[in-house]
């Protein structure tokens, strides 16, 4: 791995980091101290978890964007940038996720959580280049806007599914799905992005 | 080449804050006309100060048939169990109030949603009255 490659996934990780723990997630905690909030969530459980699940997507599609704006220029870029700043992000995801987990239950009970991470962090690469597809494109407000929608709709399978008996089944399933018909749209997508250059290329540059 | 950016930025930043208006809450449903929201408060510190005096006698007396065979000694000790874990009571930090219907007979509930403070830790406590302000429903956590 090249130092740029190295950039690319460590600031998909920091774009996880930053949405997340530190915007993301304490501004949800906040809200879940106010009783109008709870009152909300009691009432209403499908809106308000859809519009949680919706948050996700506003927040890491968002500053997926930023960073590419800001921080990853130029606009059009090797098909390799998204794949691997999509990665950093998917990795620091699963971390945050599994670590815990594995520190409390055995490897063995962890088998379909670690499943769902791997279909995960192969979702955040597909929405990566969803988002990066808009500055391939020159359309980056109408691929940011698909991006945050098609994230929305796959964390609402959440409170959606839930309610129905196997929605554990049910909800991987549709999961795998998606990433499916993600993974073949991203594949798609390479023709967008500027042809790789080989090894030797990169030492000259 | 920054100009567009910065305003796609503004518009995430600006969905990111709709979004979160939307989840703050900004949707309760309006009590009917049949339910007086002051009374509604008070009830429910009343039902509040009975848990934390252990009066199970007027908790069953408050409550509606069905909540009344609910509220078993099993279960009341349960409850003044759990409450009294979280220390002294000191007050009641906020209370959101809103009313619902139930899908299945029609009828019409005030929902009251406290947030209580105890000496070691914070109780929230979601409380249902009929029209006729009986006890309908009691959860904590």
């Amino acid at each position: 791995m090249t130092g740029k490659r190295i950039l690319w996934f460590l600031l998909g990780s920091a774009c996880f980091i930053i949405s997340q723990p530190l915007l993301r997630l304490p501004i949800l905690y906040y809200l879940q101290q106010s009783t109008d909030f709870l009152l909300a969530y009691i009432l209403y459980p499908l809106l308000i978890g859809i519009a949680i699940a919706f948050s996700a997507g506003v927040f890491e599609e968002g500053f997926r964007f930023l960073f590419k704006q800001f921080l990853l220029q130029p606009a059009r870029c090797e098909f390799s940038q998204p794949v691997i700043f999509g990665l950093g992000h998917g990795i620091a995801e699963a971390l945050m996720i599994l670590v815990p987990a594995f520190m409390v239950l055995p490897v063995s009970q962890l088998g379909l959580a670690t499943l769902e991470r791997v279909l995960a962090i192969i979702l955040q690469v597909s929405l990566t280049v969803v988002v990066w597809n808009g500055f391939q494109k020159n359309q980056r407000a109408l691929y940011l806007v698909l991006a945050i929608t098609i994230h929305g709709l796959v964390n609402s399978l959440i409170p959606v599914l839930s309610p129905f008996p196997d929605s554990v089944i049910l909800i991987e399933g549709a999961l795998a799905a998606v990433v499916v018909v993600m993974t073949g749209y991203s594949y798609y997508s390479k023709k967008y992005y500027i042809p790789g250059r080989n090894s030797n290329e990169e030492t000259r540059m | 080449m920054k100009k567009p950016g910065c305003k796609i930025a503004g518009i995430s930043a600006l969905a990111a804050v709709m979004c979160f208006a939307l989840l703050a809450g900004c949707i309760g449903q309006q009590l009917s006309g049949d339910f007086d929201e002051e009374e509604v408060r008070k009830a429910t510190e009343n039902v509040i100060t009975l848990i934390n005096d252990q009066d199970s006698a007027g908790l069953r007396e408050l409550s509606t048939v069905r909540m009344r065979e609910a509220l078993t000694d099993d279960v009341l000790n349960q409850i003044y169990e759990a409450i009294g874990e979280g220390g002294r009571f000191e007050n009641i930090e906020d209370m959101s109030v809103a009313g619902t219907t139930d899908a299945s007979s029609g009828e019409e509930f005030a929902v009251v949603v406290a947030r209580a403070k105890y000496e070691i830790r914070t109780v929230t406590f979601t409380i249902s009255f009929t029209k006729q302000m009986k006890l309908a429903g009691l959860y904590y956590r």
